[in-house]
């Protein structure tokens, strides 16, 4: 058993009656954002998608477990433990090329895809923007297949000039709600 | 009803003719739960998820759900995770430490040898009643190799060392390469596939030959430069394939220094490469050169040398499973070291993995064709290498032949309808 990861993030909403609200237009560009990654992603624009993030990206998706209460601080795997993703950005590119060959099978038939992210949560910070969402992944395979995945992102968004909507994702957390998956794979993106 | 004919006729390890049935026949699935699964060895996780006394995983050992434990002697017990009184699983967490578990229906306690330790209530049983006629039902058999931790309901099993048999030999090759041995990395890929679970058995057994097919996308995006597929062990002239008596089997590419798989990441190419002098003094040059290929011991743990991924594939029905899938790694090796396995690992074979995608699409596809009627009769071709010369391994003692070859998948048969034939009118 591995030491409990120590999650900078683990009071988003310290109290919630001092919970800011978020500046209109702010809003409106994490929102326009998002939208416009589920967009790329649903129509497999992968190489526009891949404009999103940042040099250093860290795309992660630990793996969430079934603990009992004194262990509960557990429940996702550390950064020294197995994860579902663990990507820096050439090695999520490579996820792209596999695809891009046209023989990856479990993407080929294509997978049909509707990305929901809502429940935009933000914190501005000195470079950017801290953001949790509410995703719905929707998966459709072959003639009648299909998966949900379910779940939060957690996002670290820095300001970029001349990137879309002017930000880049440096960092992403994705926390299925899923312990056992249940789907043959993870062949698409979050 | 399954008599030994309709066995024989499912199953021809001899011809190599296998009907299709076999992966989604409920009468063939109900008889493997107790023909096979109650028969075999089958693995429960490593000892290095329980490294101190209390510490505990739960397990399965095919459809049946076990506690496994670091007991207060520093022994490990495993029991059924069934409460005696109305059937509660007694422990509902993953893993964790504990000095007892709770039943959380009426309050049961049990110890961490399954003993039953205190019954809320207790005189309203009556005096006669007594907490050692109650303990949960223990797994009979418990034995480790190398920190592999093995079960069986089989009181009459031959010794865990002995059933693994000629395979102990490649599985050295990855649990024991190094003094120190080998751990498991935190976390358990755990994932539900819909297909029988012969599958990946079988597949994990014999067969090389899909790699090239299947993977074709995974490989074509970690080609090195100077790509050369004869060094590189795409040919199957470079290679070997093994199979032993209880139904085990591999195959691997021959090499006469490390060749590791092109979607190792670099830094565990490189520690494979750098250790080759150390694993040959302890393993011998033919195992330590062989730094890839893909295994089975029967009936359902698979792992693959290299990528170091370790994985149970329980049955879920005879048209699902449940995969579990473990990375282990040299215990001595440095954290930069065991970060490039671990990351290696799951990006191949988690179940994102750039290869293990591949395979369960196959699988499902696979699974859902066979429902139809005329389908589910089609004979499916085990008939490669059917002729080929076979011989003993000069360094294992197993059976050896080509490494594209049906013959261990056959082999794998031969020990299934062995097991399932036991008894059968
Ligand atoms: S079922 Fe466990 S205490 Fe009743
Ligand atoms: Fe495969």
């Amino acid at each position: 058993m591995s030491t409990p990861v120590e999650n900078p993030d683990e009071a988003f909403v310290a109290d919630p009656v001092a919970w800011p609200l978020l500046d209109p237009s702010a809003h409106a560009r994490l929102q326009q954002f998002y939208a416009l990654e589920a967009h790329l992603l649903d129509e497999r624009r992968f190489r526009d998608w891949l404009r999103l993030f940042a040099d250093d990206l860290h795309y992660w998706m630990p793996i969430r477990r079934v603990l009992p209460p004194r262990q509960r601080e557990l429940e996702f795997t550390g950064p020294d433990e197995l994860a579902q993703f663990d990507e820096n950005l050439a090695e999520l590119t490579q996820r792209v090329e596999k695809i891009e060959t046209g023989k990856a099978w479990a993407e080929e038939p294509p997978s049909r895809t509707r990305h929901l992210v809502t429940n935009v949560m933000a914190r501005e910070e000195s470079e950017g923007w801290s953001v949790r969402t509410a995703f719905i992944a929707y998966q459709s395979r072959s003639e009648r297949d299909s998966h949900a995945f379910v779940g939060e992102r957690r996002d670290q968004l820095i300001r970029a000039e001349g990137a879309p909507c002017g930000l880049l994702v440096r960092r992403r957390e994705i926390r299925l709600d899923h312990a056992t998956l249940v789907a043959p794979s993870l062949s698409i993106f979050f | 009803m399954l008599t030994s004919e309709r066995l024989a006729a499912l199953a021809d390890p001899d011809t190599g003719d296998v009907s299709a049935a076999i992966y989604t026949d409920e009468e063939v699935y109900r008889r493997e739960l107790d023909a096979i699964f109650r028969t075999s060895w089958l693995f429960l996780g490593h000892e290095s998820q329980l490294r101190k006394a209390g510490d505990f995983f739960t397990s399965y050992m095919a459809e049946d759900s076990v506690v496994v434990t670091r007991n207060r002697t520093g022994g490990i017990s495993a029991f059924l995770n069934v409460c005696r009184h109305r059937g509660m699983k007694i422990c509902r967490a993953e893993l964790g430490n504990a000095r007892a578990f709770q039943c959380t229906y009426h309050g049961w306690s049990y110890g961490l040898e399954g003993d039953l330790k205190a019954v809320p209530n207790q005189e309203a049983y009556g005096p006669d009643f007594a907490l050692e006629d109650w303990a949960a039902i223990p797994v009979p058999r418990v034995e480790s190799y190398k920190g592999m931790i093995f079960a069986t309901w089989n009181t009459d099993a031959v010794d865990l060392i002995d059933y693994l048999g000629e395979s102990a030999y490649y599985l050295d090759g990855v649990i024991d390469r190094l003094p120190g041995g080998s751990e498991v990395f935190g976390g358990i890929h755990k994932w539900v596939i819909d297909c029988n679970w012969k599958m990946p058995a079988e597949q994990f057994a014999s067969d090389m030959y899909h790699a090239a097919t299947s993977h074709v996308s995974a490989i074509a995006v970690n080609l090195p430069e100077d790509f050369d597929p004869l060094k590189h062990g795409l040919d199957q002239r470079d290679g070997v394939q093994y199979w032993s008596d209880e139904g085990h089997g591999g195959g691997y590419f021959l090499a006469d220094k490390p060749n590791p798989a092109i979607w190792l990441h670099p830094r565990a190419k490189e520690w494979l490469i750098s250790t080759y002098e150390e694993a040959e003094a302890r393993l011998g040059a033919h195992r330590a050169a062989h730094v890839s290929g893909h295994n089975t011991i029967f009936p359902n743990f698979s792992w693959l040398a290299g990528t170091n991924t370790i994985r149970v594939w329980h049955p879920r029905g005879a048209g699902k499973i449940e995969v579990w899938a473990w990375t282990i790694v040299d215990s001595g090796a440095p954290a930069d070291v065991k970060n490039a396995f671990r990351k290696g690992s799951l990006r191949a074979f988690g179940p994102s993995g750039l290869l293990e995608q591949d395979d369960g699409e196959n699988w499902v596809e696979i699974q859902k064709t066979m429902q139809g009627s005329v389908s589910r009769d089609t004979t499916l071709c085990y008939r490669m290498a059917l002729d080929a010369p076979i011989r003993r391994s000069e360094h294992s003692g197993a059976h050896e032949g080509p490494l594209f070859s049906d013959t261990a998948a056959r082999n794998f048969y031969r020990r299934w309808s062995a097991l399932m034939g036991s008894g059968l009118a």
